[in-house]
Parts: structure tokens; C-alpha cells; sequence
């Protein structure tokens, strides 16, 4: 629930902000009855009512007494909680991955970054020599496929 | 009648070239092979594996695409039945007897039984869209930009009031795709809000969003469980075909299975999963065996695979007569043919006819391939299940890259991407769903060019959407759809009431 308020807010503000950005487009030369900025304000005000729908929506309801619509539990609430660290890895990993993807080139940054997963995510350290012939070969096999095969490129970097 | 079968005779024609039947069995096998594994829903499937069409035909390229949407369908059904892993949420209704079935050694059968309860529905469906499209192409072809802009608006409010489980959370991020879907040149050619930047001149590419939010959200939500999740080994062994009964069980549920589907999968929102959640309770309440159902009773996967499978032939007939998606998979389809530079809709019908026919004889194929794939490569499908879940969230992560960069090759559009994977995550956790975004942004561009057409015509008074009768009865429908989960909400309470505690229906 608080998150939910804390998100509505943010929504408002996001509304409030793509609302003054729209109004502050440049108006087309030629005379239009409806600009660039209309349809972008129809969203912005639905944005606002919906972020305090969901900040105040709670208040809201027990005012009316309208009922909840569907109250099931999230699979977010049943489920383990998250490993933070887990994912905190897997996105310093993807971020690295992204810097590496044109510098090393589709295949090293793909095998490094699938070395990099593997040792963080898998809990059993015997797996790890098995996972060593797909972090090789995948890469080298979907560039082939797609650089070589569809002529779909994919940066070579330093094997190119 | 006669351009009718002519059609058809020209859709075979085509579909049937070499090149095509390949790319029909290709789509299928990727697509069985992908939806197979755990965890990965169709639409993260379909969207990893647009770049694979990049440099093709659009004939050939969509003919690739709808088998791998049939193979993922049915390839989650594969990992419901043995595993107790849905995929994704129409796969969910299946774990429920697949799951009993597989751990009393009847894994065979239940396999069986979704293969061919497939191939059933995908076939009765595909003759289904064939039969109703082009008279819905024809009427739709009268429909002005006022009509257009209110149908697009009725497909989100039904997929925003239908798919997630708070209609203020689905809004919000339909919204939200509508506003991102502004992002780049307007209709007047003027760019709006790229924030100077050269890359977002031209607007988002739909992949990036479609990759972050699916592909990139599943593997994070995996990567937050993956350290701490028990692992099971999975085996089946014998092959999957059914006795003389239990067909004779199936067959009924095949047929109302199909129907049911392909109507509900019409229905914009509606789509896959609850077209298999009436399904089961509709088995239930026809059967002499009540009881069985939850233990083991092969109605109640027969019915709901054959409901799932069909609802893709129904949510193919909005999507090529309309252009409007119902589902985050038929969204990214959409996105797929604009890629194309085709556009969905009654005039695809009059312009490209031949895209048209090869896609609906394409069907009809890959569903036939589908059945002679599956049913004896199952025990080979089944060792995927078993694929470590580090290796596969690496594995996943890296080709989600490639379709992002060979988009337009540039790395700017992977951290867009990683910025969406994040967002998908969160969003995840906090129970909005991704569905009404991705359809928003794919859909936003058509939109706002109707709107402001409409409003045009009508020296800019929006009274024009409520003065063109059809265009104000679609609204109403609009509106109706957004009311719909409170007025299901209170029929459960008033019934609940009346007869005590009820388990809770539908999604």
C-alpha cells in the first residue's frame, strides 16, 4: 500500500511534467485546429486522475464503500522474497555487458557475460564446467547465425 | 464464394513453396523449443525472435512468426504438465490436471491430448478467422477516423480491464505507452519530446520495450528467485498417445474447447487465458465426473489446451480486419507487420491479399507440422525442462540483445532496453502489467493520427466521437469494459452470498 502511494504520486508528477512539456511545444506553422499538444494533454490529465486514484485509492474507497474489484493475493506476496543481491549481479552485469557489447565484439562480451551470470546465479559450483561448452559455443552459434547466416550484424569488435 | 476459394487456392500456393514450408517448420520447432522452457511465456518468445524475420519477406517472415506463436502456446503446456511451471498465465488452468496426470505416470497421455486438442483448435480456429474476416475486413472498410480512434480505444480499455489485477495499475501503464508512444515525429513531422536526442528522433522502436518489459523483466524476476529455489529433475519416459477412452474422453472437450476459444480469442483483452479458464469450467460443469477435476482428469486439459490454441486463430481476426491487437502477443505481431510496412487492417485485405492468404494457409500447416513434430520428439522437448535456470537466464539475456542492436545497431538502444527491463521488473513486483503498455506504444502512432483526423473533420469539437453512431457505440463498449471487473466483482459477492464460499473463477 505504501508503495502504491509513493508510485501514484510519481505518476502525477509525471503527468504534471509531460503536461507543461506538451504545452510547450513548438506550434506548427500552418494554422491546425488540433496541434501536436492535444492528444499528449489527454494523456497527461489521465495520468493525474489515475496517480491519485492510486495514491488516495484506499481513502477513496472506504469514503464510498465501493468494493474492491478482484482481491487476490499477488504472486509478488506468495512468492520467496527477492534476493537483492542476485539481482543488483545480474544488472552490474548487464551494464558491463552493454559497455563491452562494440568494444570486445558480440561473441567475447556474450561468453564473458555468460561466464559472469553463471558464477553468480548457480548455486552448485559443479555446474559450472558444464555450462563452459554453451558459454562458448552460443555466441559463436547465434552470430553465425544471425550475422553470418541472416545478415542481421552484430558487432565483431576485436575478433572482427 | 468463388475469390473466396481463389484466395485460398493463392494462399496455398504460396505457403507451399519450399522456402516457405521451411520457415513454417522452423517457427514452429524454435518456437516449441523456447516455449519450453520454464519461465518464458509466449510473448517474451515471439518478441525474442522478430530479429530472426529482419531480413526476410514480410510473406515469409510472418508465415516464421505465427508458427512460433503456435510452438510457444503449445510448448508451455509441455512444462505445465511436467514440471507444475506455467509459462505464463493462460498455461496456468493446465497445471491443474496436467500436473496430477504426470505424477500418476499418465504424463503420455496428457501430452497427447494437448498435441492433438491443438492441433484441433488451431485448425477449427483458422477456419474460423478465414470465415469471419473477410466480411468484418468489408464492413470495417466504411469505418472514418472517429470509428478507428474509438476501436483502438475500446482494444485498451479491454486489455487494461481484463489482464492485470488492478484496473488503475493497467491504466497507468497503458498511459504510459500511450506517452511514450508520442515520443518522435508527430503526423505534422514535427519531433516531440526526444529530448534533443538524435536516437529517439524517430520515435521507440517497439522491440526495445516489448524485449525490456518480457524478455528482460522474466529473467530478472527469475534471477531474484533462481539462488533459492529447490530444483527437481524432471523425466518422462514412454511416448505420448492416448487409449481408445481417453480420446473418446478428449474429443468433446477439443470441439467446445476450440469454439469457445476462438470466440473469446475474438474479443479484444480477452485472449488465451481466460479462454482456458471458461474452458475448464465448462468441462467441469458438463462432466459426469466433477469430482475428478483437480486430480487427474484429462477433460480438464484437453478442453483448456484446445481453448488457448484457438484463441489465437480468434485474436488473429481484430488484428489483420482492424489492425487492433488484443493481447501483448498479437501487439507485438502488430508491431512485427509495421515492421513490414504493412498495415493491419481492412485495406491490408484489398492491398496485399496474397500476405494475407499465405499467413491463414500457413496456419492450417504449421498447425499439421506442430502435431507430426510433437508427438514423437516430446522426450527430446522434455530434456529442455531440465536446462540449469542460471544458464538459461544467461542464455536469455544474450539473445534479448540481439534484437534490440540489430534493430538499428546502435548500443543506445540496449540502455533504453536495460532501463525497461528494470521498469518491467519493478512493475512485476508491484503488480502492473506490461500487456497495455506494449499495446499503448504500438498502438499510439495510429491513434493520435485518427484523432486528430477526426477532430479535423470536426473543426477540432471532440463531440465528433459521440455524434457517428458507431463510433459512440464502440465508446460505450469502452467505457462498459472499464466497469466490467467491478461488475464481476459484485456478481461474485451477490453469489457468494447466496451460496457460500465458491472457489474463485476465472483469472
Amino acid at each position: 500500500m505504501f508503495w502504491d502511494r509513493v508510485a501514484g504520486l510519481a505518476v502525477v508528477a509525471l503527468g504534471v511534467a509531460y503536461w507543461r512539456a506538451a504545452s510547450a511545444l513548438p506550434r506548427p506553422l500552418l494554422q491546425q485546429d488540433v496541434g501536436p499538444e492535444v492528444f499528449p494533454h489527454l494523456i497527461a490529465g489521465a495520468l493525474v486522475g489515475l496517480g491519485v486514484l492510486l495514491a488516495g485509492g484506499p481513502l477513496l474507497r472506504r469514503a464510498v464503500r465501493w468494493p474492491a474489484a478482484r482481491p487476490r493475493p499477488s504472486e509478488a506476496e506468495l512468492g520467496p522474497p527477492p534476493d537483492v543481491a542476485a539481482i543488483v549481479l545480474v544488472f552490474a552485469g548487464l551494464v558491463g555487458y552493454t559497455l563491452a557489447y562494440e568494444r570486445l565484439g558480440f561473441i567475447l562480451a556474450s561468453a564473458l557475460f555468460m561466464a559472469f551470470e553463471i558464477v553468480v546465479l548457480e548455486v552448485e559450483r559443479a555446474r559450472w564446467l558444464w555450462a563452459v561448452p554453451v558459454v562458448v559455443l552460443l555466441p559463436v552459434l547465434l552470430y553465425l547465425l544471425f550475422d553470418t547466416l541472416l545478415g542481421v550484424s552484430l558487432p565483431a569488435g576485436l575478433l572482427g | 464464394m468463388e475469390s473466396f476459394f481463389a484466395n485460398l487456392v493463392t494462399g496455398f500456393s504460396i505457403a507451399a513453396t519450399p522456402m516457405n514450408l521451411l520457415y513454417a517448420f522452423v517457427g514452429c520447432l524454435v518456437g516449441t523449443l523456447i516455449g519450453v522452457l520454464p519461465g518464458i511465456g509466449s510473448v517474451t518468445t515471439v518478441a525474442l525472435l522478430i530479429p530472426i524475420t529482419f531480413g526476410m519477406s514480410p510473406t515469409a517472415g510472418l508465415i516464421l512468426m505465427a508458427g512460433v506463436y503456435y510452438g510457444a502456446m503449445y510448448g508451455g503446456s509441455t512444462t505445465s504438465i511436467l514440471a507444475n511451471i506455467p509459462g505464463e498465465s493462460s498455461a496456468v488452468v493446465t497445471t491443474l490436471d496436467g500436473h496430477p496426470m504426470a505424477k500418476q505416470g499418465r504424463a503420455g497421455a496428457a501430452l497427447a491430448t494437448a498435441a492433438i486438442g491443438s492441433f484441433v483448435a488451431g485448425t477449427l480456429s483458422t477456419v474460423g478467422l478465414m470465415l469471419l474476416a473477410p466480411p468484418l475486413a468489408w464492413v470495417a472498410i466504411s469505418f472514418g477516423p472517429a470509428e478507428y480512434f474509438s476501436l483502438m480505444l475500446l482494444g485498451l480499455t479491454a486489455v487494461s480491464a481484463l489482464g492485470g489485477r488492478s484496473l488503475v495499475k493497467a491504466l497507468v501503464s497503458m498511459c504510459l505507452g500511450l506517452l511514450l508512444g508520442t515520443v518522435g515525429l508527430d503526423m505534422g513531422g514535427f519531433p516531440r519530446f526526444n529530448f534533443g536526442l538524435v536516437e529517439l528522433y524517430e520515435g521507440i522502436d517497439f522491440i526495445i520495450p516489448a524485449i525490456g518489459l518480457f524478455a528482460l523483466g522474466e529473467a530478472l524476476d527469475q534471477a531474484a528467485v533462481v539462488r533459492r529455489t529447490q530444483l527437481r529433475h524432471f523425466d518422462f519416459k514412454g511416448r505420448a498417445w492416448l487409449t481408445r477412452e481417453e480420446y473418446r474422453r478428449s474429443r468433446g472437450p477439443w470441439l467446445r474447447g476450440s469454439v469457445l476459444g476462438f470466440l473469446v480469442g475474438i474479443l479484444p483483452g480477452a485472449g488465451a487465458t481466460i479462454a482456458s479458464f471458461f474452458s475448464y469450467a465448462l468441462e467441469r460443469r458438463v462432466s459426469r465426473h466433477p469430482e475428478q477435476f483437480g486430480k487427474g482428469a484429462i477433460e480438464g486439459v484437453a478442453g483448456p489446451e484446445a481453448a488457448n490454441n484457438a484463441s489465437v486463430g480468434g485474436a488473429m481476426v481484430p488484428l489483420l480486419t482492424l489492425g487492433i491487437p488484443g493481447s501483448g502477443t498479437t501487439a507485438i505481431l502488430l508491431g512485427a507487420f509495421m515492421m513490414f510496412g504493412l498495415q493491419p487492417g481492412p485495406l491490408l485485405f484489398q492491398k496485399n491479399p496474397d500476405v494475407i492468404w499465405a499467413l491463414i494457409a500457413s496456419m492450417y500447416i504449421g498447425n499439421a507440422m506442430l502435431l507430426v513434430l510433437n508427438l514423437p520428439l516430446i522426450r527430446v522437448f522434455v530434456k529442455l525442462i531440465d536446462v540449469r535456470p542460471a544458464l538459461l537466464v544467461a542464455a536469455v539475456l544474450v539473445l534479448s540483445t540481439v534484437g534490440v542492436y540489430a534493430a538499428n545497431g546502435r548500443t543506445f538502444d540496449l540502455w533504453l532496453t536495460l532501463g525497461f527491463g528494470v521498469l518491467g521488473y519493478l512493475a512485476r513486483r508491484a503488480d502492473f502489467p506490461a500487456a497495455p503498455l506494449i499495446l499503448a506504444l504500438v498502438l499510439e502512432r495510429n491513434m493520435e493520427d485518427n484523432f486528430r483526423r477526426a477532430t479535423t473533420l470536426s473543426d477540432g469539437s471532440l463531440a465528433i466521437f459521440l455524434t457517428r453512431p458507431i463510433s459512440a457505440a464502440i465508446l460505450a463498449l469502452a467505457v462498459l469494459s472499464l466497469f466490467s471487473p467491478y461488475i464481476q466483482a459484485w456478481l461474485l459477492t451477490r453469489r457468494n452470498a447466496r451460496a457460500g464460499p465458491v472457489a474463485p473463477a476465472g483469472p
